[in-house]
């Protein structure tokens, strides 16, 4: 009888930590779920680049971004990285306009002292001296170099 | 993509990207004669890409180390390199000389700091 009470008992707490469990799961599945999509749109992206198909590879990275991110460091992160995808794609197509707009969005999805930030601002600085605008170009590239050298620094003192 | 612990996390910002695709020595100074954009936004990509998706590995603390030092060192000698480039090209900007002063000086000053076991390419 005591056995019985126990057994019940521990089934009972097994249901309330697995349904406690439960968002945190779910919340990680549905991170890992637009992990695996915006992953299998930027290979698909990556193949359209090497085939200079410029319009597909612009088209998987724009359906990826418009898939709803969890609200995580780490999808922040990626985003970031997607915008820079993106904007590099139309850098190539010749339109820096659309690449800048892309470095703007990438800077706002995420945190401004990323390595990702880094990218999106020295992808600025070749879109800028592309199209002419030294200086400005230069202090793109400045805000990267500057980002990198505090990462450096972080690394060079971590234990 | 998970990233468990702050260790990992940190591996992610630090090993995530390099924002330039030159790729220097120790003790190289930044030139003045920067790659074609097309190519090197090429390489840029392919760069991030690899760094991106590799930061999960199996990696030691030191490799983890050194390859986010030489990382950061690259890009910083390779923007200096363009920023250096931009300053040669318009020697009629005053703030864009100075902004080459300080890169090439932060170049220098990162390759003098690099540790002796870390071999970057």
């Amino acid at each position: 009888m005591r056995r019985g009470l126990l057994s019940i008992a521990s089934l009972a707490l097994l249901l309330v930590v697995t349904a406690c469990e439960a968002p945190p799961g779910r919340e990680e599945s549905a991170a890992a779920a637009w992990t695996r999509a915006i992953t299998a749109l930027r290979a698909s992206a990556d193949r359209a680049v090497q085939d200079q198909d410029l319009a597909t590879a612009e088209g998987d990275l724009s359906r990826a971004l418009a898939l709803p991110a969890p609200e995580r460091l780490e999808a922040r992160l990626l985003t970031q990285d997607l915008h820079f995808a993106r904007g590099t794609v139309h850098f190539a197509r010749r339109d820096p306009a659309a690449a800048l707009a892309s470095c703007d969005a990438g800077l706002a999805a995420g945190p401004r002292d990323s390595v990702f930030a880094a990218n999106l601002y020295a992808l600025r600085g070749m879109v800028l001296e592309a199209t002419g605008q030294a200086l400005p170009a230069a202090e793109a590239y400045t805000e990267a170099l500057r980002i990198h050298k505090a990462h450096y620094d972080a690394a060079l003192e971590a234990p | 993509m998970r990233v468990r612990s702050p260790r990992r996390l940190l591996a992610l910002l630090l090993l995530g990207g390099c924002a330039a695709a030159h790729v220097s020595t120790p003790s190289e100074s930044p030139a003045h004669d920067p790659e074609p954009v097309s190519v090197t936004v090429e390489a840029l990509r392919k760069e991030q890409l690899e760094r991106l998706y590799r930061f999960d590995g199996d990696l030691g603390v030191m490799g983890d180390r050194c390859q986010a030092l030489c990382s950061h060192h690259t890009s910083i000698c390779g923007l200096a390199t363009r920023i250096c480039g931009i300053a040669k090209a318009n020697a009629n900007v005053p703030r864009a000389a100075d902004l080459c002063e300080v890169a090439s000086a932060t170049c220098k000053d990162t390759s003098a700091r690099l540790p002796t076991d870390c071999f970057c390419q």
